[in-house]
């Protein structure tokens, strides 16, 4: 029975750290809750966590593309390569 | 021997998404702002050799960045002939007064807001390059492309359970260093 609806702390991390990217289960994140009930370390992590998330989101970071990326690394190579001639 | 030192084949892996999200909301468009990116790295290349050392590899790069985005505006400004002042003074209740035509202000509430994000965002990415390289590159993939955790998986070889550690580790990892930096 305890084993069921109680979990440790680092399963509560992965959990919360899953529920960031709403991948963690239902289920999971009710034991969650519950841990958090009475876990005050969790709970500031837990905070702490959704902050960052928060702020990410807000940040509206992009990355560029993948291909671009690779056209640079090249241009500086082949520059990079004939300065050093 | 300089405090920094140039190393040019990083420079995309390290660089290249701070630079990026600098550029954008500066230009507001994806493909200006990589040619004003790619100008940037060949000059960068060029005048490596003036560097010395004092300022972070990065702080150099955003330099010549600037000029490169001021420049920009410098040559679209010109190609529209100069920047028109239009001036009306026949207003029903100001006649005779020359009011400049009210331009709407750009630096409103919203665009400073804009600004501010894009600062938080820059300090996220600065709070990343000071992480473990790879755990940086699974975590941005995970949250800001927002890959599938299968996809992620795949392309770095690891086990779901490994990915979540080292999520755990990144997001620790930022929390901290925003914390500090930004917050």
């Amino acid at each position: 029975m305890r084993k069921l609806f109680f979990i440790d702390c680092s399963k509560a991390a992965e959990c919360c750290n899953k529920s960031q990217y709403k991948e963690a289960k239902p289920l999971d994140k009710m034991k969650l809750f519950l841990h958090l009930t009475f876990c005050q370390a969790c709970r500031k992590f837990s905070s702490k966590n959704s902050k960052l998330t928060e702020a990410i989101k807000k940040s509206k970071i992009q990355s560029c593309s993948e291909e671009q990326k690779q056209a640079w690394r090249e241009q500086i190579k082949k520059e990079f390569a004939e300065d050093n001639v | 021997m300089p405090a920094n030192e140039l190393d040019p084949n990083k420079w995309v892996d390290k660089y290249s998404d701070y630079l990026f999200n600098y550029t954008i909301v500066r230009v507001n468009d994806r493909e200006v702002a990589n040619d004003l990116i790619s100008e940037t790295f060949l000059a960068a290349l060029k005048s490596a050799k003036y560097f010395k050392g004092e300022a972070s590899e990065r702080t150099w790069l955003i330099s010549i960045l600037k000029r490169k985005i001021i420049d920009y505006y410098r040559k679209i400004n010109s190609r529209k002939g100069k920047a028109e002042v239009r001036v009306n003074y026949t207003d029903d209740y100001n006649e005779g007064e020359w009011l400049e035509e009210q331009v709407p202000d750009q630096f409103d509430r919203t665009a400073e807001d804009e600004m501010e994000n894009n600062e938080l965002g820059l300090a996220i990415l600065e709070c990343l390059d000071s992480i473990n390289e790879k755990h940086a590159s699974i975590f941005k993939r995970k949250t800001i492309d927002g890959a599938d955790t299968e996809t992620i998986c795949n392309e770095f070889n690891i086990t779901p359970s490994n990915l979540w550690v080292i999520i755990h580790r990144a997001r620790t990892a930022l929390a901290a260093c925003l914390e500090k930096n930004w917050f």
